[in-house]
């Protein structure tokens, strides 16, 4: 073999890096041919309003709160200024959302945003993404928290351009969220449930490991708290001295000397002194909630806790809850008799575009007397209400309401034939609502600015009770119980202070009325006799949240947070010592008369800067990402790649330039030059692309053949979401293509017309090592046709079955099914071979115009997580380790090469580093079901499991 | 004619090569002459700007005609004060934070952690002089007779000579010291991140007192009615007994603090981050006058006739009269500014974010008479030689127009007496602002310039490798087929290098043009 030709493989291994290069924009698009949808509902008509400092980017219905928004950040700008001494380059853009599930459909960020996530501050533009959800108090901290990242982002920028250093220490998460929250809100009861767990479990983590609860609540409380006592005790100044001094160290705790003069270890310890010092005496005056009360829970992830009344057949002594604990958000039906029991799943969560989400934090359960159990779901745009007949063990009705976006927490009256709930609208506003289930009559109950959630009937079904902010702290968050009157519509005070009433509850005889409160410290459980004296029930060292009575009315169902999950308990209703007083007592409580608290809350929401009219939005594009790569080998030559995004400001639309060359000759320079224009626009709920491409080089087939090609043409994509789940996608191309074979072969020249079609539905869930649960299916119809000499070019079928079935937590049995055809004058050749497909076989060694796979792997867990801690170094973790028994199967043939059965088994093992990181290493042994043969194979794979 | 025929390739990518290259050189700021000011009084005449390096430290220091500046990216240079040329530039170890002090015909800095480490060059040549080994500082070098003071951010304190950097004593304090050092009478005064006044004799390095002070100092203290004075980070202003050390004044002030206090006479003005100017008479506590500003401040303000100069994070320098504080006159800058402003009438000087030194010319201030001392280009002083010539551009570009009026008759310049405008103090302002688009056009030229002759050389030694595969194929000679293959390989291996490197070239040229857009 000539020189010359071995150089040629340069040019097949330089066109495939380089493809990989143009069109992997990230790992995903090795398996880009699933995924999940981010679905556009609704087309927003935006707008801009500018202030000194922000843009921010809202739609018709929300503008109110956006003259607020930006009211507010301006003043968070002239604070974060002063403290971070530091002034942002440009003007910082705010998208406002009206409700989380508009902020759900963002094209900004591809990933689908948890219910968790209040808000979003994007890297590369610095762009601050902030839904809102009904509380002012907690959307304004929310946002202050948010602008405190933009700041951080521009002095890190700005740090690295002063400075010219590439290298330096990289800021941990917990100091980046532990400063927004420090500097953006108070230290609260949610802190306090978090902190005070640790301690008392003696779980509190030194400062330098806090990087395991990445990814957590948890790391945001950790850093605030250290945070909070370097500016008690040393200043509030040295918290931006450790972003003006991060070009002094290549490692964060290096920079506790220079800044505070003490090393991060002796911070840790000093700050862990403090925190115990802080939570330890409160054993001295709460005890443990297990003391009395009865762990009913089995895994430690039950929501929303609630009885199921007595006289449900088939639910004796049980209850509903709802859990995540299996990787999807179900809701189960359980016993309450003790730890042996059998849980039932009653309803499947997020595989069905129904039951997106049942917003298990959010949203309370409630079950009739009758067994009709009444929950919010998150389906398509908005909510809906739910009702499951437990009896018959299907849904019966289902309710939606255009103007309303959110519903939560709905709660039936005695008969079961009303429902009250809280419901947030288009424009921002949450309120009381009544629903007649029997004439569908929807009713408003409260409408202002105040966020009422919560509302719950009183046996007698002529009052309702609810928690509000309407109370005289209500905008620092504070939270009070309040009385609606249904037939006088007057609101009355129950409960008054600055803390936080939530969850009231009525007991079966109406007597009593429970709720969960945080005036002491703690959450503890209250509640209100009828002669209107107040009662403690416990004095728990854990949290208690969502109590709910049980038929008997002598026991509390409700969820205890240990441990960092939240566990369901019985409590007995036996209140602890003599009362505390009736409410009303001035003393004690800060309650106004009916009628005369309905606070007005105001805002400084004139800016001079803000101009009365917003300006309509217009797409302007700039750059995004500009990805580089070259692909060398050294003797041979070298080729070059280029990809340039750029996308308009809330990433509805985005242009992509490529540019490539697999050159291996100075001759073949501009021969070779493939080029690309693509335009995406994501704005509606159909996505639309169309590309313009000139692509030409020298490629190798799937059977080594090289032939030069040469094609020029557009093409159109489309992608319909039928659901979060579901979509069709089509491509429709015209080009010109010159392909030329060195022998045998004529060449082919002519105008081609391509049309492909797929059905996509994917509702796989993941472990970092791949899907462990769900399933995934494609189905591709294509055709090309040929204008040039009229007829058909090639056509194309794919089917791709795969399905996860659950055996474990971490275990899974996956089946694939893959078949694909092509045929026509210039067929596509499949490939097969290699860890990808068939293992146990050299990589695409078999090749044919149809070809059949089918793999059957069965994947566990070996090692939850490794570490080592070599003297002197400190403790190395590594991810866990998970291990695979395979078998596979398949033959790939044409017409002219027929093939027989090939198959292989095998053991495997997967780490995951991270991202598409994931290690494989797999040992196969092949066999044709005529003889197996013993030789092994080892075969290392770095991609996530199929 | 016949390299077009032939290698159609190459001569395509000379061609595309100079027209991005004439692109990219296209002259930058004649375009600019047309952005004239608005038909007001213009008082404030710019003169020169100077582009030393990447980001100025937190000062400048003028005399006898020149002006001394240090960066963040290790440079210092000195400027000719009245034609504005670069007279020379320096690289040093590492870079300046704190600025540089010039006196006595030397400059002096302080380079940054982790080399650190005093040095003194001569104004006239930038040659050094010496070098002593401290750590590294927040301040430029203090400067008193034959004597040098400096600190480090750990609390090094050291007193060296100034002609010949032989240390004289030493002391560790074992506190964090983020502002830089004063020195009144014989008291070299120490402000510390932990909330303490420190003083050491000036000579002897003794301690005399430590003054617990309210809270972390960032900004040098200043006397005034018999104290000294020393604002702390959350606004607690004491006036400190310079005798004991005792406290016996104590007052807050509302916002937070990172440059200090200054003084003229009895009146004390204090600057917050939040852009308040507050004054108040030091010896009753009376507050004379407030002044908020609409920008952020981290650079201490300058006294100088009569009047109290802010520079802001917005990129405007406010002149405040000291007696009634009203906005006398306003600045506006391309860039924010870095440093506090130098007076040295008839000229302000004042350097930015973007590392340059900008000059302007103010009429209504009668120049100082002229020192025989003076150096500069002009070659007044003898033995000078003849400075070497820098890149100088006229100040062009938004806000070159300045309204001009005061509240007060503007007196003669004086200098508050035991002030020295040349050491201003910061903490390290973070400040940004728009990119000159210049900058883009020049940074960009270049990586593009490097790309186009990449890929020129590295298609030319393709082509001699396929060259000499053509040999290695076609000969029959056993000998020159080897030769041939060898030759063959080197080249391509050759070219390789080259594509990589053209690569990134081309790569930092697009980061370049799109970063300016």
């Amino acid at each position: 073999m000539s020189v010359r030709r071995d150089r040629r493989h340069l040019a097949w291994f330089c066109a495939v890096f380089l493809g990989a290069l143009l069109w992997a924009t990230s790992a995903g698009a090795q398996y880009g041919t699933f995924g999940k949808n981010k679905v556009t509902y609704r087309e927003f008509e935006w707008q801009i309003l500018r202030s000194d400092h922000f843009e921010l980017y809202f739609y018709p219905e929300e503008e109110d709160l956006a003259r607020l928004t930006l009211a507010s950040a301006e003043r968070s700008y002239q604070r974060h200024r002063a403290a971070f001494l530091h002034e942002v380059e440009g003007p910082i853009p705010i998208i406002l959302y009206s409700s989380h599930h508009d902020f759900q459909q963002t094209n900004i960020t591809s990933m689908f945003l948890p219910e968790g996530v209040g808000g979003l501050t994007d890297h590369m533009r610095g762009r601050v993404l902030m839904p809102f959800t009904g509380s002012y108090h907690q959307f304004f901290g929310t946002l202050e928290h948010e602008l405190v990242h933009a700041f951080q982002l521009s002095l890190n920028a700005s740090l690295s351009r002063d400075r010219n250093r590439s290298r330096r220490a990289a800021v941990p998460l917990w100091f980046t969220e532990g400063l927004a929250d420090h500097w953006s809100s108070e230290w609260d009861a949610d802190g306090d449930m978090v902190l005070r767990d640790l301690v008392i479990r003696g779980n509190l983590p030194a400062i330098n490991e806090f990087w395991r609860y990445n990814g957590t609540f948890t790391v945001y409380k950790l850093g605030q708290s250290v945070l909070d006592f370097v500016e008690e005790n040393y200043g509030d100044d040295k918290l931006t001295n450790f972003y003006t001094d991060l070009w002094k160290a290549r490692n964060f705790e290096d920079l506790f000397l220079h800044v505070i003069g003490i090393t991060q270890e002796e911070l840790s310890s000093r700050w862990m002194q403090a925190v115990r010092e802080r939570y330890y005496p409160d054993v001295l005056r709460a005890e443990p909630l297990l003391h009395n009360a009865r762990k009913v829970s089995k895994y430690g992830a039950e929501l929303k806790p609630t009885p199921v009344p007595e006289g449900v057949e088939g639910y004796e002594n049980a209850y509903v809850f709802i859990s995540s604990r299996g990787g999807y958000t179900n809701i189960y039906a359980a016993s309450l008799a003790g730890e042996e029991y059998e849980m039932r799943t009653l309803l499947k969560g997020q595989r069905n575009p129904e039951y997106l989400s049942f917003h298990s934090y959010k949203s309370r359960l409630d079950i009739s007397a009758r067994g009709m159990l009444v929950f919010s779901t998150h389906a398509g745009d908005r909510d809906a209400l739910v009702i499951f007949d437990l009896r018959r063990k299907r849904v019966v009705n289902r309710w939606r309401h255009d103007p309303l976006v959110g519903m939560a927490s709905p709660q039936w009256d005695s008969p079961g034939e009303r429902i009250v709930f809280s419901g947030l609208a288009r424009q921002g506003q949450r309120d009381i609502y009544l629903l007649d289930t029997g004439t569908n009559r929807l009713e408003q109950l409260t409408d202002d600015l105040f966020n009422d959630t919560e509302p719950t009937f009183h046996p007698d079904g002529d009052r309702v009770l609810f928690v509000s902010d309407r109370c005289e702290h209500g905008q620092d968050g504070a939270t009070n119980l309040f009385e609606l009157d249904l037939e006088t519509g007057v609101v009355e005070q129950i409960t008054g202070g600055h803390w936080r009433d939530l969850s009231p509850s009525w007991s079966p005889d109406g007597e009593q009325l429970l709720f969960v409160s945080t005036r002491d410290g703690l959450r503890n459980l209250y509640t209100i006799d009828a002669d209107g004296n107040r009662w403690q029930l416990t004095c728990s060292l854990e949290a208690i949240l969502d109590p709910r009575w049980l038929p008997s009315g002598d026991e509390i169902l409700a969820s205890m947070y240990r441990e960092g999950r939240l566990l369901a308990v019985v409590i007995p209703a036996v209140p602890i010592g003599d009362p505390l007083g009736p409410i009303g007592d001035a003393a004690t409580e800060s309650v106004v008369a009916a009628d005369a608290q309905l606070r007005e809350w105001t805002w400084e929401t004139s800016l001079d800067s803000i101009p009365a009219q917003p300006a309509k939005y217009r797409s302007r594009f700039s750059l995004d990402a500009a990805v580089g790569g070259i692909a060398v080998s050294p003797g041979y030559g070298g080729g070059e790649a280029l990809q340039v995004l750029l996308r308009d400001m809330l990433g509805n639309k985005a242009i992509m330039f490529q540019l490539a060359n697999t050159t291996i000759s100075t001759h073949a320079f501009f021969d070779n030059f493939s080029a690309g224009v693509t335009y995406i626009d994501l704005s509606r709920r159909i996505n639309r692309g169309i590309s313009l491409y000139h692509h030409a080089g020298t490629y190798y087939d799937a059977r080594n053949v090289p032939f030069f090609e040469r094609r020029a043409g557009f093409g159109y994509l489309l992608s319909y979401p039928l659901s979060r789940f579901t979509r069709l996608e089509t491509n429709l191309g015209l080009a010109w293509r010159d392909k030329e074979k060195p022998w045998g072969s004529a060449p082919r020249k002519g105008m081609l017309g391509i049309h492909n079609i797929s059905w996509v539905h994917d509702t796989s869930l993941w472990l970092p090592t791949g899907p462990i649960d769900g399933a995934r299916h494609r189905v591709t119809l294509g055709l090309t046709m040929d204008f040039h000499r009229p007829g058909l070019e090639n056509f194309l079928a794919v089917v791709d079955l795969r399905r996860y079935v659950r055996l474990g937590t971490r275990s899974a049995l996956a089946l694939r099914f893959q078949g694909r055809a092509s045929g026509g004058p210039d067929p596509q050749v499949f490939l097969l071979g290699g860890a990808h497909s068939l293992r146990g076989y050299p990589w695409r060694s078999l090749a044919g115009t149809r070809a059949v796979l089918g793999n059957v792997e069965l994947r566990f867990p070996l090692l939850r997580g490794l570490f080592l801690v070599p003297e002197g170094l400190g403790p190395l973790g590594f991810p866990g380790v998970q291990g695979a028994l395979f078998i596979d199967t398949g033959q790939a043939w044409d017409d002219f090469w027929p093939t027989y059965w090939l198959g292989s088994y095998g053991v495997g093992l997967r780490m995951s580093l991270g991202g598409a990181m994931v290690f494989r290493l797999d040992f196969a042994r092949r066999m044709n079901y005529d003889y197996w043969p013993s030789k092994t194979y080892t075969e290392f794979f770095i991609g996530w499991n199929y | 004619m016949e390299l077009l025929a032939v290698k159609p390739g190459l001569a395509r990518t000379w061609l595309l090569g100079c027209c991005v290259l004439l692109a990219c050189g296209a002259p930058p700021s004649l375009a600019r002459a047309d952005e004239q000011p608005p038909a007001v009084p213009v008082r404030f005449e710019p003169l020169w700007r100077q582009d030393i390096g990447r980001r100025l430290g937190a000062s400048l220091s003028a005399e006898l005609g020149l002006v001394a500046a240090a960066t963040l990216d290790r440079r210092v240079a000195a400027i000719d004060l009245e034609s504005g040329k670069r007279i020379w530039r320096k690289k040093r170890a590492a870079g300046i934070q704190g600025g540089v002090t010039l006196t006595g015909g030397r400059v002096l800095g302080v380079c940054d952690f982790p080399k650190g480490g005093l040095f003194c060059l001569d104004a006239r040549t930038g040659e050094e002089q010496w070098q002593l080994d401290t750590g590294d500082a927040w301040g430029a070098p203090l400067v008193r007779g034959p004597h040098v003071w400096s600190a480090s951010s750990f609390g090094e304190i050291v007193c060296c000579s100034l002609a010949t950097g032989g240390l004289l004593w030493r002391a560790e304090l074992d506190r964090l010291v983020r502002a830089p050092l004063g020195l009144i009478d014989t008291l070299l005064l120490i402000p510390t991140v932990e909330a303490q006044l420190i003083a050491l004799d000036a000579a002897t390095g003794e301690e005399r007192w430590r003054s617990e002070v309210g809270g972390a100092l960032y900004g040098r203290p200043a006397p005034a009615a018999g104290l000294l004075w020393s604002v702390s980070y959350a606004g607690v202003l004491c006036g400190v007994d310079p005798a004991t050390g005792a406290v016996l004044e104590r007052r807050e002030l509302e916002g937070l603090y990172r440059c200090g206090v200054v003084s003229s006479g009895d009146t004390l003005i204090a600057l917050s981050a939040g852009g308040r100017v507050t004054a108040l008479h030091a010896a009753t506590g009376e507050l004379l006058w407030e002044q908020a500003l609409e920008a952020a401040s981290g650079i201490p303000p300058v006294l100088a006739a009569r009047l109290v100069w802010v520079s802001l994070s917005d990129g405007s320098v406010m002149a405040l009269s000291m007696g009634t504080g009203r906005v006398a006159a306003e600045l506006t800058l391309p860039d924010p500014a870095a440093t506090g402003v130098v007076v040295r009438p008839p000229y302000l000087i004042v350097g930015t974010v973007r590392g340059d030194v900008l000059a302007f010319h103010w009429p209504d201030l009668a120049p100082l008479p002229r020192d025989p001392r003076t150096v500069g280009v002009s070659g007044t002083a003898p033995g000078w030689r003849d400075a070497p010539k820098a890149d100088r551009r006229h100040l062009a570009a938004r806000g070159s127009s300045f309204e001009f009026s005061l509240g007060a008759p503007v007196q003669p310049p004086s200098f508050e007496p035991g002030f020295q405008a040349s050491t201003m103090m910061t903490s390290g302002p973070v400040i940004l602002g728009d990119k000159p688009k210049d900058s883009r056009l020049k940074s960009g030229r270049w990586w593009a310039a490097g790309w186009i002759f990449g890929t020129a050389a590295a298609l030319w030694l393709q082509y001699e490798a396929d060259q000499a595969y053509e040999v290695y194929e076609n000969t029959g000679n056993a000998a020159h087929r080897d030769a041939a293959l060898n030759r063959a390989e080197r080249y391509d291996r050759y070219a390789t290098g080259v594509w990589i490197t053209s690569e990134v070239f081309f790569l930092m040229a697009l980061r370049a043009w799109l970063k300016g857009g």
